[in-house]
């Protein structure tokens, strides 16, 4: 193996489900936490990554995202045009729900350029919504009595000024 | 086998993760969020967040204006802070001033001495015309939350002073300064740090600042800038006896209450006819003089403490420009767009250095000069 380039060797790694997914080292480097986890082996590691938490639908986009990044980075110019476009795809195909698998995927992972983008995604659905569809979307009580709520919202008019009630 | 089941659907985001999200929300829709739960109320409020937010919040994209202020009571009277995008100022500068919403109203006597992470300090100024006094006080607003802070102690000084604004990462807290030169020349600095009880004063500031036309931010890296002079022979210079020599830029170091020398660019060779101007635009230190009085020159400290780092933007004649005299009032986009006060002071020039276009606007009837400044978004709450 020694005439082999460190960019060229391939990484195994297996989803919950058992499909198994062969992705270029430098790519691999993007995954920290299994970046991470090759470093710290000792030998090369040859038997499949096991990711007890990621799904494979989730793997799928992931390394679709890291792919497609590390070609528009390869140096051809109008790139950030292109990987503009592809970023606003990216994210419109994916349900609500979908959005935050990734998210969950993409942290368990440390895959920082993506987890800071779908971030900004979810930050712009939310921002124009109510308060209500937000805590749906994140799956949340709430645990404001109405007079609790009433008074919140009287400290903070400002914010309210302009947009309607719930 | 049916795997979707197992699919983390209803999974809730970790904290860690809720606050990263947040963090890129606005101020505005974030602040109707704090009604989503407890918990993101402590999140949002927590002064940690309120950073990590202020990090995230687009920088040299809003700009706040106002006007130079009437100098007495019974002057024409209304006075606001407006906040408009730089995009939509730049492109129709009249109707971003007349807008009616994001205007905050001032008092016809307060002047804004800097804008700061989402804060602006205002001056209250209070001028006894019969002995050159003046009263002045500060304090802190935030026009997005409305918060307004203690004034400062009361200063009684002399009104030909200097003062900027600025924000000491070390200590996180927000400080005002004003220079106080006495009549034999001598110059003492007083700093205020808001949440204190008083102004300390720290003797011998090296240089008398240049007074003219001081309506430009200080602040950049931790410190507050001015252009000043050395020994200038008593308290009211006459600039036509000044010399190269005596022109020296101070900074004053918000952290230790000390100050240093920052030299001039190396190109300049001789007094400029004019008093020239030191600002930051776009957090980038500038100095803006005239050749000849002719010609207006403007030089950039791309990265700043790097005093070989000056760089000259451009010299372009007064003529092609359609002004008389060295006013800037805002410089955009990395130091690519100047806006400065044409002819007769009614006239005001937009100058684009990318394709040396020149756009003239009327739009201000009486002759008072826009101050402007950088301006963030943020929920900061000082003290």
């Amino acid at each position: 193996m020694s005439g082999i380039s460190d960019t060229e060797r391939m990484i195994t790694l297996k989803t919950v489900e058992g499909t198994l997914f062969d992705v270029k080292s430098s790519i691999a480097k993007d995954l920290k936490t299994v970046q991470a986890f090759i470093d710290d082996s000792d030998d090369d590691v040859t038997s499949p990554i096991p990711l007890p938490n990621v799904f494979t639908r989730e793997l799928s986009r992931i390394l679709d995202y890291l792919n497609n990044h590390h070609r528009f980075r390869s140096g051809i110019e109008k790139a950030d045009e292109e990987m503009a476009r592809y970023d606003a795809e990216f994210a419109k195909s994916m349900s609500h729900e979908e959005l935050k698998a990734l998210i969950l995927a993409a942290n368990y992972l440390n895959v920082k350029d993506l987890l800071e983008f779908l971030n900004q995604t979810v930050a712009d659905v939310i921002q124009n919504k109510s308060v209500e569809f937000v805590r749906n979307f994140f799956g949340i009580e709430n645990d404001y009595t109405p007079e609790e709520e009433e008074k919140l919202r009287n400290e903070n008019e400002w914010a309210f000024n302009g947009v309607e009630q719930d | 086998m049916d795997m979707a089941a197992q699919h983390p659907t209803a999974a809730l985001l970790s904290c860690e993760v809720v606050m990263e999200i947040l963090s890129w929300v606005p101020a505005k829709p974030l602040t109707r969020l704090k009604l989503v739960c407890k918990s993101w109320n402590s999140i949002i409020s927590h002064p940690h967040f309120v950073k990590l937010h202020l990090r995230r919040s687009p920088k040299n994209a809003i700009l706040l204006s106002t006007r130079t202020p009437a100098l007495t009571l019974g002057e024409e009277g209304k006075q606001s802070i407006v906040l408009s995008s730089v995009e939509s100022f730049i492109q129709n500068p009249s109707s971003a001033l007349d807008a009616q919403e994001n205007r905050h109203s001032l008092h016809v006597q307060d002047w804004v001495s800097g804008s700061c992470n989402g804060l602006v300090c205002v001056a209250r100024i209070l001028y006894h015309p019969d002995n050159d006094i003046c009263d002045i006080w500060f304090r802190l607003l935030n026009p997005l939350t409305g918060f307004i802070s203690e004034n400062s102690p009361c200063l009684h000084v002399n009104v030909h002073n200097a003062f900027g604004f600025g924000y000491d990462e070390s200590s996180d807290s927000y400080k005002v300064v004003t220079l106080i030169p006495d009549s034999s020349g001598t110059v003492t600095a007083q700093v205020y740090s808001f949440g204190g009880s008083s102004w300390k004063t720290i003797n011998s500031f090296p240089a008398f600042p240049i007074l003219a036309e001081d309506y430009s931010d200080h602040f950049i890296g931790g410190t507050l800038n001015w252009l000043g002079l050395r020994n200038p022979h008593g308290g009211d210079y006459d600039w036509a006896a000044v010399t190269l020599d005596m022109l020296m830029i101070v900074s004053f170091d918000l952290k230790s209450d000390t100050n240093k020398q920052i030299l001039l660019p190396k190109g300049i060779d001789e007094i400029p006819a004019q008093e020239p101007i030191l600002g930051v635009w776009g957090n980038r230190l500038y100095l803006l003089h005239d050749y000849k009085n002719t010609h207006f020159i403007a030089w950039q400290m791309k990265e700043f403490g790097d005093e070989n780092s000056w760089t000259q933007l451009l010299k372009i004649s007064f003529h092609h420009l359609g002004v008389e005299t060295l006013l800037p009032e805002f410089i955009f986009e990395n130091g690519n767009i100047f806006m400065l006060i044409g002819r007769g002071s009614f006239e005001e020039v937009f100058y684009d250095r990318r394709d040396n276009s020149v756009k003239r606007l009327n739009f201000f009837s009486n002759n008072r000069y826009l101050i402007a400044f950088d301006y963030v978004e943020s929920l900061v709450l000082p003290c």
